[in-house]
């Protein structure tokens, strides 16, 4: 098993490699650094489709297992993390998809009651939940664990500054409809 | 807030709504969660690689893979045993071996998500085969590659590794056969092929289908044939795990033209630059067995149209392209005819502009000249320009199909053209530019050009010309003093210059900025003045002129006096706001029953005030100029019952001598009216009790001209004794998303049937789900779908809002969005405000 320390992102890079071909040719030991090393990135793009702390990280671990199995389909070493996180997102829309045939009216209105309590906070909420796919997992991908620019891109599989651009568009996107609902000030 | 403190603020509400604190992975505790997982993965350590991995393992062992595939066809097996059916597979391959020539679109795919890579191949029974894959064209003769264009750079290079590995396995082709494929399917060892048991009767009576299931993988191999011709049509390996796969799909022809595998005759082609696509390379001399269209060129002998021929293009040392062609009339279906190059595109994305173009009769010549906007201060030089030919039909509006496109990466770079074909200089190409910039209002860049203009307006013409912009420059810009200073200093000039002869009939049109700014500033009886003097001037015309050509030439100076007046009437009226008598009196018009004018709109008169309901309303505006005479006016706002109901055409306008007051006729229904309470946000979400949307209004309203029209209907609905209550009710909405697509051009999208409303400059999402909104909850019920858009298309996106009245409209709108623009609907519940208009309670 390879122990990576990931300070350096060139050196990361190269040893990410190697413990992702390590963990192709068999090596379950690296396929967990690797799954340690990505999970808050996976649930927090699990989250940005499900809206639920507990069900992304459902969502995450259940992605790690079908990764695992499906290890020997990777072709770039290099993209495992935007691999992954399509897995994971993959595994995040069924999970929503199950849970939409299985809750009951009821909880639903349970939830607006809880929402009523925290109006603001609800409110950016539902303001995110409005935004285009992509931009709603680059937020959660960065506010929701604080994951770095250069986390952010490599699980998007984008360079660092369309992040940057990215994050900045969206950004200013929430803060007009915010403004719209009176929540933010300019 | 400062920006940084703003953008540190929105981290903090973002991080409190969805941030979380650190998260912990137990990959122990998940080992012991996924055994089952962990368990298939260990045993794939040990398993054989599949066909299509082992042919991954090496990009070219996977291309001889792909030619043992078609290949296998092409040599065919000697025997295979089996139980089949009528039709044998040996057959099928002896029937292959006596086809004269035959193409295949490959296509491989890397897994099921990916977009497969695409290979055209055609080959001919005598050994020689053609290629295409990507921007390159390839030729071999007995399994070596000749020579390897790209039709891109328009150049000789090395053939792609992968497709010259190909066309020299199937070269070679008695080493390879379905034998070979089979060997690594199967891991080494022969199986029998045996026909498909295919359950669907009709397709079976028509073909053979043969099956090979791996033994080491999931993988299959599928050959269909066609049980008459025996001739096989399509081939496709398959992996179930992921979607990887390979599809071969046969066509069969007659001989192709012997130049279609000839590198020489294509070389050819790539040198001569004179509208060739790419299109029209890659399938260069290829004929179709069904005599159909393939490339532009073939489009273009059926439909009239064609490329204009390139004979010169250079770049000049400022920076003006210049093209001349022949071959350069197309004509429209309707008998228009347009001329040359309609755009022009660089690889530096440069937007240009078009400054000179014109066409010779002689050798159907066209002479056009493009520069980009900077000119002639833009000194860069572009690697690659594309030229379009476009159809210009003006009364055809947003269709402009395109003719083709000429991509050039050579010219005669700092070159001029050559001497008498294009009549014009450097200079006045600038400011044929400037005029541009001036008219578009780009003042900056008109100002920068004419700065480099020297001489006096007296005794040089391009002084002049300087001259003109900067006083249309004045006028655009509302300084017109300055312009009237300008046009006073230059009114000498301009008209020696209008009774110069220059060998064609003087136009008036210089002196229409004059005239405006006159105008403008108030100076009526100068405006006339200046007019009559012009008219007045008696230009020269030659004594060597026969009557016949004076003739001719006083009907187009009337002609330019008329076209001068089309461009001066509607500033006179609309900026000067001038009346019509006043017009008419200065320019000695009759415009009230002057053809010229039947479709313009004055500020205080239009031809369709001649029609009744304009005369109604008319005479009902003088009525209530009447009763406020007698009567105080409104403080803010007053509604007058009306004892006729006479049609009225307009919605609402000032009373004779009343200045501070609008008067608005109500005579529709009141549902209709009141729709617009709280618009658009109340889009769909109005609800009015029985009876009341029906209700037939016939009032007028009179109200101070600074009330809005929520203030009007709030009054209104007061007047009638209704209130508005905002209940939250569950609500059917559609959840608008679009599927990725590109977008067409706007100007292609159109309605399906009825139009409602139009625009050149298109429509975007919001306009066309408002409209869709508002026709389905017309009837004030809230009843309709409700649409919520979540697209994040913002563009506009069509030409035409179509008309979706009633159920049928529902299911026509889908379809059409789904269709036209990828945009698909979700039916949803979801609780809303919802507006019910009712009697106060």
């Amino acid at each position: 098993m390879l122990l990576v320390n990931f300070r350096c992102s060139k050196v990361a890079g190269e040893l990410q490699k190697r413990l992702v071909e390590a963990a192709v040719a068999g090596d379950l030991g690296s396929f967990g650094e690797l799954a340690t090393r990505y999970y808050s990135s996976m649930v927090a793009v699990a989250y940005s489709v499900v809206a639920d702390h507990q069900l992304a990280e459902d969502a995450a671990q259940e992605a790690f297992a079908k990764a695992l199995v499906g290890l020997r389909k990777l072709k770039k070493p290099a993209r495992f993390a935007a691999w992954l996180a399509q897995i994971c997102r993959n595994t995040a829309v069924d999970m929503v998809r199950a849970r939409a045939r299985a809750v009951p009216t009821a909880d639903i209105a349970d939830c607006s009651e809880i929402a009523a309590e925290q109006v603001d906070t609800e409110a950016v909420r539902e303001v995110i939940a409005e935004l285009s796919r992509t931009e709603r997992e680059l937020i959660t991908l960065r506010y929701y664990n604080r994951l770095s620019y250069e986390q952010v891109s490599d699980v998007l599989g984008i360079s660092r500054a369309a992040v940057n651009g990215r994050l900045t568009r969206t950004k200013q996107k929430l803060a007009k409809r915010l403004k719209q609902q009176g929540i933010w000030e300019s | 807030m400062k920006s940084q403190d703003k953008d540190k603020k929105l981290d903090e509400l973002i991080t409190a709504a969805i941030g979380r604190e650190d998260l912990k992975f137990d990959f122990d505790k998940w080992k012991g969660e996924h055994a089952e997982e962990i368990r298939v993965y260990e045993s794939q350590r040990h398993q054989p690689g599949r066909l299509l991995n082992l042919i991954r393992g090496s990009g070219v062992l996977r291309y001889a893979a792909v030619a043992a595939i078609v290949a296998g066809v092409l040599i065919g097996v000697p025997r295979l045993t089996g139980g089949l059916t009528t039709i044998a597979w040996a057959d099928v391959t002896e029937r292959f071996k006596s086809v004269p020539f035959f193409s295949a679109a490959i296509y491989i795919k890397d897994d099921v998500t990916n977009e497969p890579k695409q290979i055209e191949l055609w080959m001919s029974r005598g050994g020689k085969a053609r290629l295409r894959t990507g921007t390159q064209v390839i030729f071999g003769d007995q399994g070596k590659v000749t020579r390897a264009f790209d039709i891109k750079t328009r150049a000789k290079v090395e053939a792609d590794e992968h497709a010259g590995f190909l066309l020299q396995k199937l070269g070679s082709a008695k080493e390879f056969s379905l034998d070979s494929v089979m060997k690594v399917v199967f891991g080494g060892r022969m199986e029998d092929v045996t026909p498909l048991i295919n359950p669907d009767a009709v397709v079976s009576r028509d073909m053979v289908v043969f099956d090979i299931q791996s033994t080491i993988s999931p993988e299959w191999l599928r050959i269909w044939a066609l049980r008459e011709s025996r001739l096989p049509v399509r081939i496709k390996v398959w992996d179930p795990r992921d979607g990887e796969g390979t599809d071969v799909v046969f066509s069969y022809s007659r001989e192709q033209p012997d130049e279609f595998f000839d590198p020489n005759a294509f070389a050819g082609l790539l040198r001569d630059s004179r509208g060739n696509s790419r299109a029209n390379l890659a399938y260069a001399y290829l004929k179709d067995p069904g005599g159909r269209r393939i490339t532009p060129e073939d489009m273009f002998e059926d439909s009239g149209f064609h490329m204009p021929q390139i004979k010169h293009v250079g770049i000049t040392p400022k920076g003006a392209v210049w093209v001349i062609a022949e071959k350069a009339s197309n004509r429209t279906p309707e008998g228009r005819v347009f001329y040359g190059f309609e755009e022009i595109a660089d690889d530096l994305d440069r937007v240009y502009q078009e400054v000179y173009s014109s066409h010779r009769v002689d050798g159907d010549q066209s002479m056009e000249v493009f520069v980009p906007i900077g000119y002639p201060f833009d000194g860069n030089i572009p690697g690659k320009i594309t030229l379009s030919c476009k159809m210009k039909d003006y009364e055809a509006l947003g269709r402009e199909p395109l003719v083709g496109t000429v991509e050039l990466t050579q010219w005669k770079q700092n070159e001029m053209w050559p001497e008498g074909t294009i009549g014009s200089s450097p200079q006045e190409l600038a400011t044929t530019l400037a005029w541009q910039h001036a008219n578009a209002k780009r003042y900056t860049g008109a100002e920068r050009i004419i700065a480099t203009i020297e001489g006096e307006p007296e005794t040089d013409s391009a002084a002049l010309t300087r001259e003109r912009i900067r006083l249309r420059i004045l006028v655009s810009q509302e300084k017109c003093a300055e312009a009237v200073e300008l046009g006073q200093r230059l009114m000498p000039t301009l008209e020696d210059d209008y009774r110069r002869w220059k060998g064609y009939a003087p136009h008036p049109d210089a002196f229409t900025d004059y005239l405006r700014a006159l105008a403008y500033t108030k100076r009526l009886d100068e405006v006339k003045q200046v007019w009559d003097k012009i008219k007045a001037i008696d230009p020269h015309i030659p004594d060597r002129l026969n009557k016949r050509a004076r003739r001719h030439i006083e009907e187009d100076m009337q002609a330019g006096f008329k076209n001068a007046a089309r461009i001066l009437v509607p500033h006179l009226s609309r900026e000067a706001h001038l009346t019509v008598e006043q017009i008419n009196e200065m320019l000695q018009l009759d415009i009230k029953n002057d053809e010229t004018f039947k479709h313009y709109v004055f500020w205080d008169w239009n031809p369709e005030f001649e029609k009744p309901e304009f005369k109604n309303w008319q005479r009902r505006l003088s009525e209530l100029a009447e009763y406020y005479k007698t009567h105080p006016l409104p403080e803010r706002m007053e509604i007058l019952e009306r004892d006729r109901d006479l049609e009225f055409a307009v919605r609402f306008t000032r009373m004779p001598g009343i200045d501070t007051h609008f008067a608005e006729p109500l005579r529709c229904k009141f549902g209709e009216y009141v729709y617009f309470y709280k618009y658009p946000e109340s889009a769909g979400r109005l609800r009015m009790e029985d009876g009341l949307a029906e209700m037939k209004l016939q009032h007028d309203i009179v109200f101070k001209t600074e009330i809005e029209q929520p203030e009007r209907i709030a009054v209104v609905l007061d007047y009638f004794g209704l209130e508005v209550v905002e209940v939250n009710e569950p609500r059917q909405v559609w959840v608008a998303k679009h599927d990725g697509r590109k977008l067409k051009d706007f100007k292609e999208v159109k309605a399906p049937g009825k139009v409602t409303a139009m625009s050149s400059g298109g429509l975007d999402l919001e306009y066309l789900f408002r409209s869709l909104m508002d026709q389905q909850n017309r009837d004030a019920k809230a009843a309709g779908p409700v649409i919520i858009d979540r697209t994040g298309l913002t563009q506009r996106v069509s030409l035409e809002c179509p008309s979706f009245e009633g159920s049928e409209g529902l299911e026509t709108a889908r379809k059409w969005f789904a269709e036209e623009m990828g945009v698909t609907f979700t039916e949803e519940v979801r609780r809303m405000t919802t507006y019910i208009i009712r009697k106060r309670q």
